[in-house]
This record gives structure tokens, C-alpha cells and sequence, in this order.
């Protein structure tokens, strides 16, 4: 190998190479025979009876119309919630602790069925507060259709569009203080400094919001709402079989408005002078004890209402008897050791997929992420927007058109039909999980900047020793950020899964979750298996957190990140 | 150690276009301490990397004792080298940072690597820190540290890039003292790169200038500060005053600069440069400042001006002289107690000829006065 060419056109090449076939095979040929037979009629040929099918069905018209609405709704409403609260927490520079941060994101980790379940349990007819509100109102969540829907998603992405508000924001909250005690009105900095700044991360927690709330499948379902895009698409699916024409054009409905929604977004995000930056990093300031409390006070209960949301799931989880009652009327661990005992092969099942699709997307996010580094500076950008852009494809879009693509393919050597094996869920994972793979690549190659790996080959030790003693120990920590990230991503993506799991016993947890929850028997189980869920992920969070305090930054300001080849 | 004489031919190297070195043509001594300065981007770190085999180029080729090393890599070269951050493995100790690559096992003659390590942590005085991991170090020992790793293997060639940015005035002058110790005690062949001009001049045998990918000049520390060959070296090392004009022969061994802006001057020089449009150049520190009606000392040309803005620097203060549609950077001594000279003030200033350098005109760069 060659170091001098390292930096040559040709090397970033071969990785995008790579990528480019991944992206061949399990995205742009099955998404574009999608197309061909979403505008296919019956023998085949080209036709645009499906669409007139499709437009004339007033069933489809308001899925179109209510997925749109629901998605728009449910972001809508979460920036309009994140805003204020962001406001508060810019105007006092108050510092959510680091651990509070990370929960921002776990809307990412944690499907949004939980939320929709657990504030069932809690608000409805049967539930704790619902019997106690029963005089008042119909508060269950599944008696309010659309909005009830909107709401659940918004309260579940809420933490999600605080965040990036709060990452495009924080790197200004000093100079905005320092200008306030110059006399400038906290009114006009936050809507000429606060308001233009927090724009990006407003745009990107919003995008997000909106399309993950269209590709959800599990949440309306949950609710018992059928007439959006996506659980029409599925249940089309489940009748009519993966060749039929109107699922596909459903698919490609939900393609097109998320890659507009995606591409608006983008241009918020693009254009934006925001530097991106984490609260914690900023200089704490210097606050009274007074005000101190106050604002501990003010987080703690926006924590607390989120534990109180998800309550209704772990009392589920430990009760015994639950029925018409405020509280259960008994305890019990029975569910835990049931979804322990039984539940096992979820487990290894979500293990086997998430773990694969995980590793898929940490070799391939970090070769693509060092071919960006090394690419043309005028390329970098198009190439980072081209991968974001993987957002916009919905899980339900993408598992439609491995069906309609995959079904006459068979695994080399055994022969078994693709589409009949669990082979094609950890694909349409890591797929969906790239564009988070990308980024998180670009974290573990800063990990280790290009002189610590040139000072090794000049040290004259072997490539094992370096792999080993250098690349290995250095970016151990990144990669296994990079691996935990695609793998929780890959693990709530239930709307893949739902369509492409050839049986249940092949099911993931989040599934065993979602069928538990809708049989009376099964709930105490599924809850349990929600809560450990929920606790993992708390945990590795938690874990992150320690680890991360714990580090100090390598890579300086202006220092070149990715490494260079290591001579065989 | 085993010092090498180092020849490079027709270096050229570009990441794409536009070209980072073009036409490098070096010739650097056994036991030199060779520096290459320039402004930031000019292209002497990637001539460093090159040279350390860490890039290829696309054009020409490196001698090292008369041996062509192009196609032997990096590791085969038997270079040192000390990165501008150090690049210490932060999950390892000193002593492992530094034996790195070499087994305890591995001896070089009698001299096992365990025993040489002491010896470089004694020499280095940092003994005591065998044990520490880079984060508990100060920058003062993290640069000793990275110089016992480049030096374990016992290199024929040291490279050191930039190892005194971001580092303290104090601690530099410390630093580089110490290195340059250390470099005439080991005898070994050093190129120190370095945007610092005060580093270079004060420790390098000799030193390149390199501007835009090129080598403009290459010479001794005092050759190259008191005779730039060009106006890039010369702004580099310090020049500020830069005034177009027109260049004469007048009489045998005389020459005559006429200058819309300071008028006609004649002086003698030996080697005369050649006719026509010239820039003449002049350091800050070379005019004299003096009240308008001083005696006018025939050792010098005087021209008039006015003072436009003075800035007290400490040792010095620096005015800025209106001259026609010029402006004139002087530098004069502070003395105890005494106050500048106001702007508005009229002024002579007093011009020793035999102190300015003069080049053909549009040769490089821009006349124009940097702030």
C-alpha cells in the first residue's frame, strides 16, 4: 500500500465504491422497482391506473391527508412545547446536567408506542387517572383519533426538538447576557438573536419529528387508528400481497413528502449561522442558590412528568391485579421473570439483527465518513447532505420494496427464499440507520487524528501492533458509541420490522412488546419487557455519560481528523 | 549517531490543484540544524512530510546519503519525527509512548532499547515522569517526551514540525535552547519547520524561506535578515516599507531612485541592480525619526512627512509617516519617560541607503504597507 497516494482522488473512491454497491442493492434497485410497480398495472406494463385507483379512493385521499396532518401536527406541537421551555433555559443559562442532555435523545432509542401504551394504561377508561377523570371527560388517548395521536408523538419528540434547539443555541447564551446587562431587551435578543440561531435545530428536530410520526406504524395502530398512509400500506400488504400496486404507491407518497419535508428542512439547517454546540460545554454561570433551585426545580419537573407518562407502563409491568382501580391492587415480579424466561428469543433475535445491522453500519459509516474527510472540500458538504438524506426514506417504504424485490432471490447455498429468512430486517436497518452511522463514523475517526497513527508508522512498529496497540485502543470508545447508536436506532425501528419478519418467533423485542400490549394477557409481560427495554437504554446512557467525563478531547481546533493508511 | 546528508531534486507535491510545492531543490548538511520558515499555508509542513516519506511526490526525488528514497517507506527510512501537537498516546505512559515499537527484547548492540530509553529520560531530564500518562504532563516535559520518541530509534534524520507553537515566550526560549543542546550533543541532521522567525533565527545553522510552495531563499540567519533576495522573503522576515520608484545608473558605482512619493535620492552601491521600474525597501527600525528643523546629517537622505499614528510597542514605538501618498513604518526606541511624538506632527526622517534593498518591480507580492 501506498501511503503517497492516500490522499489521491482515487482512495475515497474505493469506499464510495463500497457504499455505492450496499446502496445499489438494498436501497436505489428495490426503492426504484418499487416505482416500476407502483405505475404497473396487472401484466406488467406501464400504466397510471393505480394512481386513478388511488386518487379516486376517498380512503386513501384522507390517509394522505392524515398522515400529512399527524406528521405536521405532532412537529407543530412539539416545537411549539421545546420552544418556551428552550426560551427559559436560554434566558437563565440553565444547564441541564449531561445525563438530561442524553435523554434528550432518546426518542431515538425508545419507539413512541411505549409512550401511546403506558398513557392508555394511565388515562384510559380502565386506568389509574382515566377512572379518577372519568366524571370530568373522556381523556383516553384512544378516544381522541388524530390529535390524540399528534399529541403522543409530540410528547415523545418534545425532548428531541428541545435538544437541538438547545445545541444550536447554547454556544450564544453568554454573549446574549452580556448584551442583555448592556441594556438590551431579553424580548428583542430572543427574537433577533435567540429565534434566527435556534432556527436549524428547530428545522432538524422538526424534520425528524415529522418523519418518524409519518413512518410510525406501530403508534396509530396502537390507537387503533388504520386510516393513515402507513398502516394502510401495511394492511394492504397483509391482504393483497407485496406485489400489489397501491401499497407501492403509498410508499412512494410517504417517500415523496418526507424527501420535500427532509429537503426544507435541509435548507433551514444549511443556511443557518448556528454553531453547534452542547449546553454542558459552555462556562457554567455564576447563579444564586435561590435561582439554582429554581431552575433544578424547573427540570425536575419537566423530568417528572415524563416519569410520570411512562408510569403507567411500569405499573403495569409489577401488577398483579389491575382493574378498575386507581392502583393495582397487587405487586408482582411474575411479568419481569415471564419476559425473561419466555421472551429470550426476542432478545437474541434483536441482538442478531440490531447487532449486525449495527456493525454493517459502523464499517461502512466510517469508511464513508473518512472518504468525506478526504474528499474535495467542495464535495464534502453534498457528500454529507446526500447521506442525511437517507432520513427521508420510511421504514414501511423500504421494507415494501424489499418485498416486492427480494422475493426471487435465494440465499447462496442453502437455497431458502431471502424473503422467507430474517437476512433482509438487519439490511433494512443499517440502511435506515446510515445516515446516524455517518456521523457517529466521523466521532470515532476524530478519536484519533492522522499525527498519533504517523508517529506509530514512524516508529517502525508492525501494522499488527499499531491496529493493536494504537487505532484500536484510541477509537475503541468512538466505535462503540457508533455501535451502541446504530444499534438502539435499529432496535425501535419497528415500522421494517413489522413488515419483514417471516414469523413471529423471528420477531424482535420491540415487536414482542407491541403484541404483548395488545392482548389482555400479555400486557403485564410486554410492559416488563418495555421497562427493561426502557432501562437498558438508561443504562448505556448512563454509561456513555461516565465514560465520556472521563475523556478528554484529542482532536485540536483545526486538526486534520481522519488517519492515514497503514502501510501492509 | 548516524547523521545523513540529505539532497532533494525537483521536489513537487499537490493534493489536486493548485500545486502545494513546486521546484524544491534542498541541500541540508550531516549534523545540520536546518530550518524552513514561511507564512502559514506556504507549504513547509508537507515539505517536512515528504521528506519523512509520509507523502509521496509527484515529481523528483530525495537523497539521503546519496541514496534515492522514494520507494522506501516510511519506516524503513529511519526518521524522528515531533509533531506539532507531540501526538503522546494518551492511553499510554512515557515510558511506553517512547518504547513503542521497539520489544525490550530488540537491543542495538550492546545497548538494549530499556537501557537507551534511560539514558534519553536522563539526558532529557525527565526520569520522573516514566511512569506519568501525557494528560499529567506540562507542555515542557510533553515536548521532551515526544523528542525521546522520535530520538529511541536512534533516526539519521530528525524532524521537528512547528514544537514550539502554542507555547508560552518563556517556555519557547527554554525549549528551543534545550533542543538546540541537544541536537549539537547527538549530532544529528535536524530540519525544523516553524511559522516563528525568532526560532529559526536563533537556533538553525542555516534556514529556507519558503513562500507559495516554493524556495525563495536559502542562506544563514543573518544572511537572510539582512539580505532578502526578494519581496516575500523580505516581508517575511520583517520588511514593511515597500516604495515604487524608478531605478538609474547615474555615474560609475551611483544609482538614483526616483520615487513620486519621496522624491529623487542618490547613493552609492558596489553591485548595482538593474535599471528600470524598482521597489525599494526598507526595515521599520532603519529610519531615524527626527523634529522637522533637526540638523540634517549628511550620512543620511532626509525626507519629509507628517505623523499620522504612533503605537506604543514597549521597547519601541511604532509611528506611521504620511510621505506624499505613501506611509512610512518607523520604529524608534522607547526612552524612559519620554512620550511620542503626536500625530499631525511634522517630521524628518532620516534614510541610510546603505540599509535598503532594492528589487525589480512587479518581482511578487503587493507594495502596499501591511497594517
Amino acid at each position: 500500500m501506498n501511503l503517497a497516494n492516500r490522499r489521491s482522488p482515487r482512495r475515497p473512491w474505493l469506499a464510495l465504491t463500497i457504499l455505492a454497491a450496499f446502496l445499489l442493492a438494498f436501497f436505489a434497485l428495490p426503492v426504484g422497482r418499487m416505482f416500476l410497480a407502483g405505475f404497473s398495472d396487472d401484466e406488467g406494463h406501464l400504466a397510471g391506473k393505480s394512481i386513478t385507483v388511488f386518487l379516486a379512493n376517498p380512503l386513501y385521499a384522507e390517509s394522505l391527508f392524515n398522515s400529512v396532518s399527524a406528521a405536521l401536527g405532532a412537529a407543530i406541537l412539539a416545537a411549539l412545547a421545546a420552544l418556551p421551555v428552550a426560551v427559559v433555559l436560554w434566558r437563565f443559562r440553565l444547564q441541564p446536567p449531561l445525563i438530561l442532555e442524553l435523554f434528550g435523545f432518546l426518542p431515538l432509542f425508545v419507539p413512541p408506542f411505549m409512550l401511546s401504551l403506558s398513557l392508555q394504561t394511565l388515562l384510559g377508561r380502565g386506568g389509574a387517572l382515566g377512572m379518577l377523570l372519568q366524571p370530568v371527560g373522556e381523556i383516553d388517548p384512544a378516544m381522541w383519533g388524530l390529535p390524540g395521536l399528534m399529541v403522543i408523538e409530540a410528547i415523545h419528540y418534545f425532548p428531541l426538538v428541545l435538544m437541538t434547539l438547545l445545541f444550536s443555541t447554547a454556544g450564544y447564551a453568554q454573549q446574549a447576557h452580556e448584551a442583555a446587562r448592556l441594556g438590551n431587551s431579553w424580548f428583542r435578543l430572543v427574537t433577533r438573536v435567540f429565534l434566527p440561531l435556534g432556527l436549524p435545530g428547530l428545522a432538524f428536530g422538526m424534520a425528524i419529528t415529522f418523519l418518524k410520526t409519518l413512518d410510525d406504524l406501530a403508534t396509530p395502530l396502537s390507537l387503533g387508528l388504520t386510516n393513515l398512509l402507513a398502516p394502510q400500506a401495511y394492511f394492504r400488504v397483509s391482504t393483497y400481497g407485496h406485489m400489489d400496486p397501491l401499497s407501492s404507491l403509498m410508499a412512494m407518497a410517504m417517500i415523496a413528502i418526507s424527501v420535500i419535508v427532509w429537503a426544507i428542512s435541509a435548507g433551514f439547517i444549511r443556511h443557518g449561522a448556528t454553531q453547534w454546540e452542547p449546553p454542558h460545554r459552555q462556562t457554567p454561570p455564576s447563579l444564586t442558590t435561590g435561582q439554582r433551585r429554581l431552575g433544578g426545580l424547573f427540570l425536575v419537573s419537566i423530568a417528572a412528568f415524563y416519569a410520570l407518562c411512562y408510569s403507567g407502563m411500569l405499573l403495569t409491568s409489577l401488577a398483579g391485579i389491575w382493574s378498575h382501580t386507581l392502583l393495582p391492587e397487587s405487586y408482582v415480579l411474575a411479568h419481569y421473570a415471564s419476559a425473561l424466561e419466555n421472551e429470550t428469543g426476542g432478545l437474541i433475535n434483536t441482538l442478531v439483527y440490531c447487532g449486525l445491522a449495527a456493525l454493517l453500519d459502523v464499517a461502512i459509516g466510517l469508511a464513508v465518513a473518512r472518504a468525506i474527510d478526504r474528499s474535495p472540500p467542495r464535495w464534502k458538504k453534498n457528500l454529507l447532505w446526500g447521506a442525511a438524506a437517507l432520513l427521508s426514506i420510511p421504514g414501511v417504504a423500504l421494507a415494501i420494496a424489499y418485498l416486492q424485490f427480494f422475493p426471487g432471490m435465494r440465499l447462496p447455498l442453502v437455497g431458502t427464499p431471502l424473503d422467507a429468512t430474517w437476512f433482509l430486517l438487519p439490511m433494512a436497518f443499517s440502511v435506515r440507520g446510515l445516515p446516524f452511522a455517518i456521523q457517529a463514523g466521523t466521532f470515532a475517526l476524530r478519536s484519533l487524528p492522522a499525527p498519533y497513527l504517523e508517529a506509530a508508522l514512524l516508529s517502525g512498529a508492525s501494522r499488527l501492533a499499531i491496529i493493536r496497540r494504537i487505532i484500536l485502543p484510541m477509537m475503541a470508545f468512538g466505535l462503540l458509541i457508533a455501535f451502541l447508536i446504530c444499534f438502539g436506532i435499529a432496535a425501535v425501528d419497528l415500522s421494517s420490522a413489522m413488515l419483514l419478519i417471516p414469523s413471529e418467533t423471528d420477531a424482535p423485542v420491540s415487536y414482542s412488546i407491541y403484541l404483548h400490549m395488545q392482548t389482555s394477557t400479555g400486557r403485564g409481560t410486554g410492559a416488563a419487557l418495555a421497562v427493561l427495554t426502557i432501562a437498558v437504554v438508561a443504562l448505556a446512557m448512563s454509561a456513555f455519560v461516565l465514560a465520556t467525563r472521563r475523556r478528554a478531547p484529542v482532536l485540536r481546533q483545526g486538526e486534520r481528523a481522519a488517519f492515514p493508511d497503514i502501510p501492509g | 549517531m548516524n547523521s545523513v546528508r540529505i539532497e532533494a531534486d525537483n521536489i513537487a507535491f499537490s493534493y489536486g490543484e493548485p500545486r502545494v510545492l513546486r521546484d524544491i531543490n534542498l541541500s541540508i548538511e550531516a549534523c545540520e540544524l536546518f530550518a524552513v520558515v514561511g507564512p502559514s499555508g506556504s507549504g513547509k509542513t508537507t515539505l517536512l512530510r515528504v521528506l519523512a516519506g509520509l507523502e509521496q511526490p509527484s515529481h523528483g526525488s530525495i537523497r539521503l546519503n546519496g541514496v534515492d528514497v522514494r520507494d522506501i517507506p516510511v519506516a524503513g527510512r529511519n526518521v524522528g519525527m515531533v509533531f506539532q501537537n507531540f501526538a503522546l498516546w494518551p492511553h499510554m505512559t512515557v515510558f511506553e509512548n517512547i518504547a513503542f515499537g521497539h520489544p525490550s527484547a530488540q537491543s542495538s548492540g550492546t545497548e538494549t532499547v530499556e537501557a537507551r530509553i534511560e539514558k534519553l529520560l536522563a539526558i532529557l531530564d525527565i526520569t520522573e515522569t516514566r511512569a506519568a500518562r501525557p494528560a499529567q504532563l506540562s507542555i515542557g516535559q510533553q515536548q521532551r517526551v515526544a523528542l525521546a520518541r522520535a530520538l529511541v530509534h536512534e533516526p539519521r534524520l530528525l524532524l521537528l514540525d512547528d514544537p514550539f507553537s502554542n507555547v508560552e515566550q518563556e517556555l519557547r526560549k527554554q525549549m528551543r535552547h534545550d533542543l538546540r543542546t541537544l541536537q549539537r550533543k547527538l549530532g544529528i541532521t535536524t530540519i525544523l519547520v516553524t511559522h516563528a522567525l525568532e526560532d529559526a533565527l536563533s537556533i538553525a545553522d542555516r534556514l529556507a524561506v519558503v513562500v507559495h510552495g516554493t524556495i525563495r531563499q536559502i542562506g544563514s540567519p543573518t544572511a537572510i535578515y539582512d539580505f532578502p533576495n526578494s519581496i516575500d522573503v523580505a516581508r517575511f522576515v520583517g520588511v514593511e516599507n515597500f516604495l515604487a520608484g524608478t531605478l538609474r545608473h547615474v555615474e560609475r558605482q551611483m544609482i538614483e531612485f526616483a520615487s513620486p512619493d519621496i522624491g529623487t535620492l542618490r547613493w552609492p552601491m558596489r553591485d548595482r541592480p538593474a535599471e528600470g521600474p524598482s521597489v525599494l525597501s526598507i526595515r521599520p527600525h532603519a529610519l531615524h525619526l527626527c523634529p522637522i528643523d533637526s540638523f540634517r546629517d549628511g550620512r543620511y537622505s532626509w525626507i519629509e512627512g507628517d505623523v499620522v499614528a504612533s503605537e506604543f510597542l514597549g521597547e519601541v514605538v511604532r509611528y506611521r509617516i504620511a510621505i506624499g501618498n505613501a506611509e512610512l513604518s518607523v520604529k524608534q526606541p522607547h526612552y524612559l519617560g519620554a512620550t511620542a511624538t503626536p500625530a499631525g506632527t511634522q517630521v524628518l526622517i532620516g534614510f541610510d541607503p546603505s540599509r535598503a534593498r532594492i528589487f525589480p518591480a512587479g518581482q511578487n507580492a503587493d507594495m502596499s504597507t501591511p497594517e
